[in-house]
């Protein structure tokens, strides 16, 4: 009977995907330790597995490179958490700035910068900050000669695209606040800085660990950013030094004991990130429609949030607004008219669209069963519920630590034996932004439909709702803004991503960031500029089409 | 004594006005009555400083507060909730009445004990707040008002809906509570309820608007 009112259907199928992907997670670290026996060379096949991958990796130029990406990292978490606080402290208090459009507004830009594709904000960037950029045109010859690139071109990148990550988990907590917390504050005298000693603080110091440690391995396995900003090879990451051993030495070897390295290092963040309590993806940044007032602000805040507020809005959203400025040029009909680009184009939105659709039914079937697994009252006689349970988990998460261009190594390595390496490109993109997004869609899909099925499972059971019509009726519409938002989130993602595409593009398969990056190194500066315009219209318009019309479409009559 | 005289209000949002005039005298507890809507919190909001009336006056023992920020008007409120930090422990909690900067003498820590002991808190003072029970909240942020009653003559107490969200023998407990901290300090306290056995218990003074 317990098997009618919860099918066991489901819950094998999650189990089954989670296998495989497990099975494709570990064989893709087996080809690299394996790589030696794979990938003869003269000198590797008198030397043990180890030491043959030890002996292909120059070790200075590894050192340096950890050297350089741990700088780089730990100064892209310290300041984009140093600005995100006060960021978010600002924004949540004062939604009604600028007749609340302005500040919707600044927020919906800072939330495009989230999704915004690396190659975008790099040119953002530029245009801001670079030798012909805003800055560099409003304070001319005070400037000198200063140039964006270098360690702090790739550190203001990665500010410019983790701060809004940081204050779009932050903002809600503080708007979660108890109004009476800020009027007892306001009633005992608070000052600035006793408000948030005693209010603000508790109330975000929890997320920071975790958030730090995303950003920390977000950044240390930045690619196209570095490879946009660093200025050659002073400022690099394993990830630049994996993608120069396989395209420029042709080095596999190499290629391969140095992913297995970022691999090792990854494992490392991941288990401190989780040690720490992880990251839960929060919702929207809702600004208040009728926000109550704050009887706790002086004039000195106001004073303090306008600054806050300007260097948000020249770090996130100048950027942002100068790629559309700067894209609408003449070139863009050029750049139209190129079949290069429809190439790209239509090679871009085919991996976005079957990325998108792909990781949305793998996230909520897998998900379904984590929660079927995690609930008492269902399957509660499943053997091994809780081992089960771990097998989901680690299915999916294994590939947290296993960055882009680790796998595409991974991948470049056992299809070489297969033949022509770059034939199958199209369908290792595919494979690869799907199984990169597939961690952070399974997150926010398990947490959320645990406790739909929860709140729903007596109900719907003692209503008689089950099977299709269940999920038709309550589980789809319930969850519709949680499948959008990964729909779209992916879709946006996939777009933009410039990691396993760097390994495998050529004449005959390329996608848009590709391009971009091709272009803006041939220094088509105008030409590039449209092309990040493109792009970056491309990517909100699938993010877009992916939250609204899949939440819409799943609603339907019942929501 | 606390006058309110002709205190008018109105939201911007809404077309109507509020109009409030009463008096409380010290060790006496007046309780606002009346349905939804007609402006009873609005009432304590104003005599707190949170909004601004367009016009009238709110007295002190003859001190006009209307003009006066929040942190210069020598009361305590007590909402239904969320009156304690929850990262603070019970006597910091209360130690906050004093200075918010937390720095005290020996002297102000042994009355912030001296408080949380009169009502009958003081084992549970180095416990958080997450960690004891709805009424206990309220007895530590009723030890706040009592010490800033003591240390900075913050004799004016107002009481938004404070125990609604007790149980009944919590509630009885409280309004206890209340009623002896009223008449031994001699403060004026005004408590919105939506409950009419409230004002029975404390043997208030009632204003039905």
């Amino acid at each position: 009977m317990a098997n009618l009112i919860y099918p066991r259907a489901p819950v094998t199928i999650g189990l089954t995907v989670a296998g495989v992907l497990l099975f494709f997670g570990i064989g893709a670290i087996a080809s690299l330790i394996f790589a030696p026996t794979s990938i003869q060379t003269p000198t590797s096949a008198d030397q043990s597995i180890l030491a043959a991958l030890a002996s292909s990796v120059d070790h200075d130029r590894l050192f340096y490179s950890l050297k350089s990406a741990g700088v780089q990292a730990s100064l892209s978490v310290f300041f984009s958490i140093l600005i995100a606080i006060p960021a978010a402290i600002t924004v949540s208090r004062r939604s009604t700035w600028m007749f609340g459009l302005g500040m919707r507004g600044l927020v919906l830009l800072i939330s495009l910068a989230m999704v915004l594709p690396s190659t975008v904000a790099a040119m953002g960037l530029l245009a801001v900050w670079g030798r012909n950029g805003a800055v560099a045109s409003l304070c001319g010859a005070l400037c000198g000669d200063f140039s964006i690139y270098g360690l702090h071109g790739v550190v203001l990148a990665h500010m410019m695209l983790n701060v809004p990550l940081v204050m779009r988990v932050m903002i809600p907590l503080l708007n979660a606040v108890h109004q009476s917390k800020w009027r007892n504050a306001a009633l005992l005298g608070f000052s600035s800085w006793g408000r948030f000693q005693h209010i603000e603080w508790p109330q975000i110091r929890g997320v920071i660990p975790g958030l730090a440690s995303l950003i920390f391995m977000l950044c240390f396995t930045s690619f196209a950013l570095v490879l946009m900003l660093g200025g050659g090879p002073k400022v690099t990451t394993l990830e630049v030094e994996i993608y120069g051993a396989v395209r420029f030495d042709f080095n596999l070897l190499a290629a391969a004991g140095l992913s297995l390295i970022q691999f090792g290092i990854m494992a490392l963040v991941v288990a401190v990130f989780a040690f720490w309590g992880g990251w839960h993806a929060s919702g929207d940044i809702r600004t208040p429609s009728n926000p109550l007032p704050r009887p706790d602000l002086t004039a000195t805040d106001r004073i303090w949030d306008i600054a806050v507020l300007s260097v948000v809005i020249v770090l996130v959203a100048l950027p942002v607004v100068m790629v559309a400025i700067r894209g609408m040029n003449v070139e863009i009909f050029t750049l139209l008219t190129r079949p290069q680009f429809f190439d790209a184009a239509w090679a871009s939105f085919s991996v976005a669209m079957i990325t998108a659709v792909v990781v949305t039914i793998l996230s909520l079937v897998m998900a379904y069963a984590k929660a079927s697994l995690s609930l008492s009252h269902r399957h509660r006689d499943m053997p091994f519920a809780s081992l089960l349970r771990v097998l989901l988990d680690q299915g999916v998460l294994l590939y947290l630590v296993i960055p882009s261009v680790v796998l595409g190594t991974a991948a470049f390595i056992v299809l070489r034996g297969l033949g022509d390496v770059f034939g199958y490109a199209f369908a290792v993109v595919v494979m690869a932004n799907t199984l990169l997004t597939l961690p952070f869609a399974y997150r926010l899909l398990e947490r959320r439909l645990t406790g739909i099925l929860a709140q729903h499972d007596r109900l719907a059971v003692q209503l008689g709702i089950m099977g299709i019509s269940r999920l038709k009726i309550l589980t789809l519409p319930a969850l519709r803004y949680d499948l959008g938002l990964v729909a779209g989130l992916t879709a946006a993602l996939s777009i933009g991503d410039l990691g396993v595409i760097a390994l495998f593009a050529n004449a005959d398969f390329r996608t848009l960031p590709w391009l971009l990056y091709q272009l803006s190194g041939k220094y088509a500066a105008d030409e590039a500029a449209a092309l990040a315009f493109v792009l970056m219209i491309v990517t909100v318009a699938f993010f877009w089409l992916g939250r609204v019309l899949l939440s819409r479409l799943l609603g339907g009559r019942y929501a | 004594m606390l006058e309110i005289k002709n205190l008018r209000f109105s939201y911007p949002s809404s077309e109507g006005e509020f109009a409030f005039d009463l008096t409380v005298d010290r060790g006496e507890i007046a309780v606002v009555q009346g349905r939804s809507g007609m402006g009873k919190s609005t009432l304590l909001n104003l005599i707190a400083g949170f909004l601004t009336p367009s016009t009238g006056q709110i007295l002190w023992q003859g001190d006009d507060l209307t003009a006066l920020p929040p942190q210069k008007r020598p009361l305590s409120m007590i909402f239904q909730d969320g009156n304690l930090f929850d990262h603070l422990s019970c006597r910091h909690n209360v130690a906050l009445g004093l200075n918010p900067s937390l720095s005290l003498t020996s002297e102000q820590w042994q009355a912030v004990d001296n408080a949380l002991d009169a009502l009958g808190i003081l084992p549970l003072k180095n416990r958080k707040p997450l960690e004891i029970s709805g009424g206990q909240q309220q007895r530590v942020a009723l030890a706040r008002a009592l010490i800033r009653a003591e240390w900075q003559d913050c004799h004016l107490l107002l009481f938004d809906e404070p125990f609604s969200a007790l149980d009944t023998e919590t509630r009885l407990d409280c309004i206890e509570v209340v009623k002896t901290l009223v008449k031994n300090k001699s403060m004026a306290a005004l408590m919105v309820s939506h409950d009419p056995e409230d004002a029975k218990r404390l043997a208030a003074k009632v204003f039905t608007i």
